[in-house]
Order: C-alpha cells, then sequence, then structure tokens
C-alpha cells in the first residue's frame, strides 16, 4: 500500500509540475500597430489598405505563440504595417464594437462570423466587405505568403495554395 | 513491486523529456481489448480517422482477493493489434468499427522452470460496431461535450480452439463467441486558464452465452463496467501528455449456467501516457499502465503491466487552409 502511494504521490506531482510549465513567453508585441475596427475603418476609407482581423481568446496557447514568435519578426511588422490595419478581437469579450453601422460585443461578431478555431485571421476590404480566412498558427513564411496574397490581391487569380506552391 | 516502480518512472522520466498524452486499457480476462480500447470520440461529418493500436498486456501475478500469492505456476502473455474506423456520418452521428488480431503465450511450469512449457493461440480476434452520437458539441464558446453511444461486439473470432486434441480454457481463446451488447459515453470539458482537458470515459458491455467445441458446451463472460477518469494536456507545440484512472469490474463468468469460480472481479489502474502530433493528419500515443488495486474473486493471474502504442491518421480535408469568405460559410 506504502509503494501504491509512493506511485500516485509521485505521478500526481510529476503531472502538476509539468501543469505548471509555461508553455509561450507571454510578452505582448508593441510594434504592430494594433487599432480599434472602427479605427481600421474609418482610415482604411481614406487609402487603400486591408483589414486583417485576429481573433484570439485569453486561452488560445497557438495566439500566444504567434504574438510571441510570429509578430514581433521585423519582415512581418513591415508588412503588415504597409499594407494593413491590423485589429485584435477577443472573441470572449463583451466590449462593444461597430461593424457594418450595426453594434456588437466582440463575443457576438465572432458567433456571428461562425468562428469554429483560435487564431482565426479574417481579411476585409476597405468597404469592409470579406476577402476570407484562416484558422491556425502560421510560421513566419506561411503567413508572410498569406499576407502578400492578400494585400497583392492575388486571391483575385486563384486560391492560396496554388499561389502558396508557385 | 519494484518492478512497477521502475516501469511507472521510466515511463514519467519520459514524460518529463518530452512532455504530453494517450488513452488506453485492455481486460484481463479474454478476446481483445475492444470496448476499453475506444480512444476517439466524434469525427467531423464525412471525416475518416483510422486508429492502429498495439497493445502488450503482461498476465504474470497471481492474486486472491486483493492478495498477490508468490506460488505462480502460469503466466500468460497478450498481444492485440487493433484496428479502429471512426467516419462521421453526419455534424453528430458518428459510425466506429474496431477489428482485431490477437497473439496469447501461455507459459505453465513456473515454478520448476526445467519443465515450463509455453503455449501460443493466434487468430482474428472478435470486432466492435458501434454509433455514437454528440449529444452536446463542444465550441469555441462550450469547451465541453457529450456523447452517448451503444453497440454490439461481433464474434469473429474463434472460441473453439484445441492443442494436441485438448479443449483450451476460455482465456486462451482469440474470441468470445457472443454477441454482446455495449452501451458508451464520453464526457470532456477543457478548463482553458490551465489549457487541461478532463474527460471520463464509461462502458458496460452485456455479454451473451455462446457454446463452445459441442453446443452442449455454454460459456457466458461475466458483464463488465468500465469507467475512465483522465486528464490531458498540450504541451509544447505538439506534444501531449495524459494521466488517466481506469475502474473495471466483471462478474463470474458462467459455463452452463454454473457460475465459474475464480473468474471476475475489480481492477484500478493508472495509465501514463504522452502523445504527439506529426502533421495536422498523423499523430501517435504512448501509454503505460499498472494496478493501483485489484480485488478479484476467487485465485486468478492478473495484470503486472500493460504497453500500448496508437498511430492514428485522420483521412480528413484539415480545415486550416485559406478559404474565402466568413468561417461559417467554409
Amino acid at each position: 500500500m506504502k509503494e501504491l502511494k509512493i506511485i500516485s504521490l509521485t505521478l500526481i506531482a510529476g503531472f502538476l509540475m509539468l501543469s505548471s510549465t509555461e508553455i509561450f513567453p507571454q510578452s505582448e508585441n508593441k510594434d504592430i500597430e494594433w487599432v480599434s475596427l472602427e479605427e481600421a475603418v474609418s482610415m482604411a476609407e481614406e487609402n487603400s489598405k486591408k483589414i486583417m482581423l485576429f481573433m484570439e481568446a485569453d486561452w488560445c496557447s497557438l495566439c500566444k505563440k504567434m504574438k510571441a514568435e510570429i509578430f514581433p519578426l521585423s519582415e512581418i511588422q513591415q508588412k503588415i504595417d504597409s499594407s494593413f490595419y491590423a485589429v485584435r478581437i477577443d472573441i470572449e469579450s463583451n466590449d462593444d464594437v461597430n461593424y457594418k453601422s450595426q453594434k456588437w460585443t466582440k463575443k457576438e461578431l465572432s458567433q456571428e462570423f461562425g468562428l469554429y478555431a483560435t487564431p482565426t485571421f479574417i481579411f476585409l476590404e476597405s468597404d469592409q466587405s470579406i476577402i476570407g480566412n484562416k484558422a491556425g498558427y502560421m510560421d513566419q513564411d506561411e503567413f508572410i505568403k498569406l499576407l502578400s496574397y492578400i494585400s497583392d490581391e492575388k486571391y483575385l487569380e486563384g486560391d492560396f495554395e496554388n499561389f502558396q506552391n508557385n | 513491486m519494484v518492478k512497477k516502480i521502475k516501469l511507472v518512472l521510466m515511463a514519467f522520466i519520459f514524460m518529463g523529456i518530452t512532455s504530453t498524452f494517450a488513452i488506453g486499457q485492455t481486460c484481463s480476462c479474454a478476446g481483445a481489448p475492444l470496448v476499453n480500447s475506444q480512444s476517439l470520440g466524434a469525427v467531423e461529418k464525412g471525416n475518416l480517422v483510422i486508429g492502429l493500436t498495439t497493445d502488450f498486456n503482461n498476465i504474470d501475478q497471481l492474486y486472491t482477493g486483493s492478495k498477490e500469492l508468490k506460488n505462480r505456476s502460469s503466466k500468460r502473455e497478450t498481444f492485440t493489434t487493433l484496428v479502429e474506423a471512426n467516419y462521421g456520418l453526419s455534424s453528430r452521428i458518428t459510425l466506429s468499427g474496431t477489428f482485431s488480431y490477437v497473439q496469447k503465450t501461455r507459459t505453465t511450469g513456473l515454478q520448476n522452470s526445467s519443465n515450463s512449457q509455453e503455449l501460443e493461440t493466434t487468430g482474428i480476434g472478435d470486432a466492435l460496431v458501434m454509433l455514437k452520437y454528440s449529444l452536446i458539441k463542444p465550441s469555441l464558446w462550450k469547451p465541453y461535450q457529450l456523447m452517448a453511444g451503444g453497440g454490439m461486439k461481433i464474434p469473429f473470432a474463434t472460441n473453439s480452439l484445441k492443442a494436441n486434441g485438448l479443449a483450451l480454457n476460455a482465456d486462451m481463446q482469440p474470441g468470445t463467441g457472443s454477441w454482446d451488447g455495449v452501451g458508451w459515453m464520453l464526457f470532456s470539458y477543457t478548463v482553458r486558464s490551465l489549457d487541461l482537458n478532463v474527460y471520463t470515459m464509461n462502458s458496460y458491455k452485456r455479454t451473451t452465452p455462446a457454446s463452445r467445441f459441442s453446443q452442449d458446451d455454454e460459456y457466458k463472460f461475466g458483464n463488465e463496467f468500465n469507467s475512465m477518469l483522465g486528464i490531458l494536456k498540450p504541451a509544447f507545440d505538439s506534444f501531449s501528455y495524459s494521466l488517466q484512472l481506469k475502474f473495471r469490474t466483471a462478474e463470474a463468468d458462467q459455463r452452463n449456467g454454473s457460475k465459474m469460480p475464480s473468474t471476475g472481479g475489480e481492477w484500478l489502474n493508472i495509465v501514463p501516457g504522452i502523445g504527439y502530433s506529426f502533421t495536422d493528419r498523423l499523430s501517435m500515443q504512448v501509454s503505460g499502465e499498472v494496478p493501483l488495486y485489484q480485488n478479484v474473486n476467487g485465485t486468478q493471474p492478473t495484470t503486472t503491466y500493460i504497453v500500448r502504442a496508437s498511430m492514428f491518421f485522420s483521412l480528413d480535408k484539415a480545415n486550416t487552409g485559406f478559404s474565402f469568405g466568413l468561417p461559417n460559410n467554409n
């Protein structure tokens, strides 16, 4: 019985120890210039930039990984700053947001969009019409290609998979 | 007992090095561990997930009640290969089929090593077909799911193997010969603040009698209830690790309507495991299982440890590419 206790305690202690391990550093990226959706819409109307919505959640480890590992990269920041207005949407937030002249909470808007995974990137034209979306973590190469695919309007010529392969 | 501790520590050290998940279990009686190997829950409509599992069950302890005896004269090893296929018939209904191949080895005369004898049986094992229904589907705003299902164990395997003209015991047969009904349920909840999934999977198998050798010899394995409580946590990108408690209780077997002595009992096992995802469509799980407590009817050989490894192939179109419009248009 004593041996069983030792086995059980060892396993439980180990599991708790591993559970407490922080997977990704929670550094907040300060370099991408995040704006509100209202600001993004207002500014996008004045120039040709697209809008990129980063749909995230507090508990989303892959969102944290994107913020910690991909967003701080200078190539990514330059691409976003030059071609997009970037907006963070917390899918569980009850804060209000205006979209197409209608008031939503961010949570309601996320549900209206039919989100099924986080992170999800949703790209909008300057008039707020939807271009498309992509769910999941992306490494630097894939993310840069996606940003170029949208900013260069290659989506008018074909799908993203073909664009990636060319 | 020292062997047990070594095994657990080895599994634990491996977890510490790599960190991750798994699900598994087997029975220490007869046939293939079909019910307890149900490792998959819901599968999206039109998707197919195939699991390939190898399961090694080392049965070399002898117990009377909850007390270990040191005078064992035999041991048994069961090596089972399982193929589990889950197909999403609709957004809520998953069809599951599990097929098995069984190899059993029994060594007798262990008290005198010069006289020990080995007997091996192999063959296609029984199969389990189930329908699972998602009563509650999880979403980003509802981090829990509830599934219930039911099915039949189909007696593909023989239960009348002989060796040297002698009828073999039921526990050395590849199958049980019976059509058994199975009820199954799964509930899981994700604790988002800890990125931890807590789940319980429970099943009940109601057995029927099966004739063997001749129509006059009828054998019925005991009904059994299995309950699992586990936690699963992703770690370090593609890894996950899990810890599971498994409880199994089985009624005594019956032969020609009479209870068989030294069959049935209660077992409580602990199962640490790790998992690794190679891609969105290919993943593996490895787990070890050791008994924490067992209380058998009469005197029985019982499991010392189980080692299990699984590969899962997802033949769905991974929904991670770029798509036009909103996610709800996909």
